[in-house]
């Protein structure tokens, strides 16, 4: 990396930056739901105790292991580009994928079971709940949809890598990819608490 | 890529402590402790896997300038809803 001829390092630079401003927008926008979670919250504390203890919590919490263990393979594919070292790179970028496929068939797994029980916005529910229902459907279909854009920027980004020559000087493309997926980690791990843990204590 | 390990290591260390403090009824603390961990992995994960500590000047400031609007944002919620 030491090698960078100044252009590289001024496209390196700026494409960093773009997707810094784009990152700091998409938290913007979770930022805002997260707040309209809480402002309906302060009224409706029991309902949305009741909401999460609905919520699958061996869903949401299996969920957060598969991120975590992903963003660490996204993270070490970063670090090896710099280095590099192509094939490695994209065996972490393909293992990030996989395990981000891994989340989308929790999610719709548990989808699938809400539905079945009509927690679903528009039914037979409680007023506080369907603001829970509601909250819950938006956010985390949401970021289940920025989940399923990561999966395949990070499967694009493994075939860029096997192909690119002087891969080491581009590690920046590398790096992009796995910023917005550590942006989709961070978005779930304030998610997890606010729809599945938050439930008044107890099992 | 010890840095990525440690990273991951505090991260699962984090989500244990929430998890299991999620059995504990902690009446009004139930908010801030839950978020206030959430917090400090969004902290952890962005200093350990984004690396913004290192990076030049007009990228941190582009973070900043999002969570000083993200704060605004629940400080006003925060506001509007305890004045209600």
């Amino acid at each position: 990396m030491s090698e960078l001829t100044a252009e590289l390092r001024q496209r390196r630079d700026a494409a960093r930056l773009g997707m810094a401003v784009f990152l700091s927008s998409e938290s913007m926008l979770f930022g805002a739901l997260i707040a309209v979670f809480f402002a309906l919250r302060v009224d409706s504390v029991p309902a949305f105790h009741e909401g999460a203890r609905h919520a699958l919590l061996w869903v949401g919490t299996s969920g957060t292991a598969v991120l975590l263990a992903a963003s660490a393979l996204a993270a070490a594919a970063g670090e090896l580009a710099g280095r590099g070292r192509a094939r490695a790179t994209a065996g972490c970028l393909l293992g990030a994928a996989a395990l981000g496929l891994v989340f989308l068939g929790l999610k719709l797994y548990e989808y699938h079971d809400h539905v079945v029980h009509g927690l679903v916005p528009g039914g037979r529910l409680a007023a506080a709940l369907q603001s829970f229902w509601t909250l819950y459907w938006v956010t985390t279909g949401l970021h289940a949809l920025h989940v399923l854009v990561g999966v395949a920027v990070l499967t694009s980004a493994a075939a860029w890598s096997v192909r690119t020559e002087g891969l080491g000087e581009r590690a920046h493309v590398v790096e992009n990819c796995a910023d917005y997926w550590h942006l989709v980690d961070a978005v779930w791990l304030l998610l997890w608490p606010m729809f599945y843990l938050m439930r008044g204590g107890g099992p | 890529m010890i840095r990525v390990i440690l990273t991951a290591a505090a991260l699962v260390a984090l989500a244990g402590l929430t998890f299991g403090l999620s059995y504990v009824p902690l009446g009004a603390a139930e908010v801030p402790v839950a978020m206030g961990i959430a917090a400090v992995k969004v902290a952890v994960l962005g200093a350990g896997f984004l690396q913004l500590l290192a990076r030049p000047a007009s990228q941190r400031l582009t973070f900043v300038i999002a969570l000083v609007l993200a704060a605004t944002l629940l400080s006003l919620v925060v506001l509007d809803t305890a004045n209600r």
